[in-house]
């Protein structure tokens, strides 16, 4: 019995060392999830994904990375607003932690 | 008559102790000398280079020494560019990026309308035999990836629209190339 234990238990120490190699893959950063949002704005001047916003006009296209600012970040999903100064308009890219956008819309409420 | 007798093996609480130590202690010389450096490109031993773990972490920063076309260090890997190609009804396109061996790009296509039969490929620079190497061959409306240059050459998509109606693909670019355009 003892010899079963300290073999599960070597096996566990081994597994437990590549698990933790592993951990982070997922979970992107908040630079990503600006990055990722940069990229939807351009795709949602190029057609309608049936978000809230529909298809934003192509002076949407003229945004820099400075335009887009990390809003919130709750425990398991990222904000990411988007600021059109020449509309004066801004939106908002709900994304969970992994990058996939969920919904965007103008008001920040989701 | 052969006498029979019955071994029994009894591990110690010393002896479980020393078990579990030598197995972290294996543990954390493996995490040290081969996940780090494979996974994250930390190498405090050297020993993670010497086996070539680090080849992969390694690979851009080789690849930006090694060019012999000094155009490719002008543009920016972090740059994102966005390009539409219209596919006319019933043609094929291609449209390719000029990049240097083990180069990288990020792609993300979609189109504004019909799935297109798509095959990525790349011709070796100076060729004059036709041939050429797919990466990846389907039929879709959308597609995310990466690929790193086999070779030195012209490497990207021939679209080929079936439909009757012209399609647009907006491919968005992120990587290492020296110029690109339709072929």
């Amino acid at each position: 019995m003892k010899n079963l234990i300290a073999a599960l238990f070597i096996t566990l120490t081994l597994g437990t060392s590549s698990a933790i190699a592993h951990s982070d893959h997922g979970k992107i950063s908040p630079k990503a999830a600006i990055q990722i949002a940069t990229k939807a704005t351009q795709q949602l001047t190029f057609k309608d994904f049936g978000f809230n916003v529909g298809k934003l006009n192509d002076n949407w296209k003229n945004l820099t990375t400075e335009d887009f600012k990390l809003y919130s970040a709750e425990a398991n999903r990222y904000i990411v607003s988007a600021n059109n100064k020449s509309e004066n308009e801004t939106i908002y890219f709900l994304m969970t932690m992994s990058g996939e956008v969920l919904s965007v819309n103008s008001k920040a409420k989701f | 008559m052969e006498e029979k007798m019955q071994q029994t093996i009894t591990l110690t609480t010393a002896a479980l102790i020393k078990y579990t130590i030598s197995s972290v202690i294996f543990a954390v010389v493996i995490l040290v000398t081969i996940i780090l450096p494979a996974e994250y490109n930390i190498d405090p031993t050297g020993i993670g280079h010497k086996l070539g773990l680090t080849v992969f972490n390694n690979t851009k920063a080789t690849t930006s020494d090694s060019l012999s076309s000094k155009e490719t260090s002008k543009k920016s890997a972090d740059a994102t560019e966005t390009i539409e190609v219209v596919v006319p009804a019933g043609r094929g396109v291609e449209y390719k990026f000029v990049m240097a061996q083990y180069q990288k790009l990020e792609y993300e296509w979609i189109t504004d309308g019909a799935a297109l039969y798509f095959d990525l490929h790349g011709e070796p620079e100076g060729d004059t035999t036709g041939y050429f190497e797919s990466y990846a061959i389907a039929t879709l409306s959308e597609m995310k990836g990466s690929f790193t240059a086999p070779f030195s050459g012209v490497h990207g998509w021939y679209w080929k629209n079936t439909s009757k109606s012209p399609v647009t693909v907006q491919l968005i670019v992120k990587g290492e190339y020296a110029s690109h355009g339709l072929k």
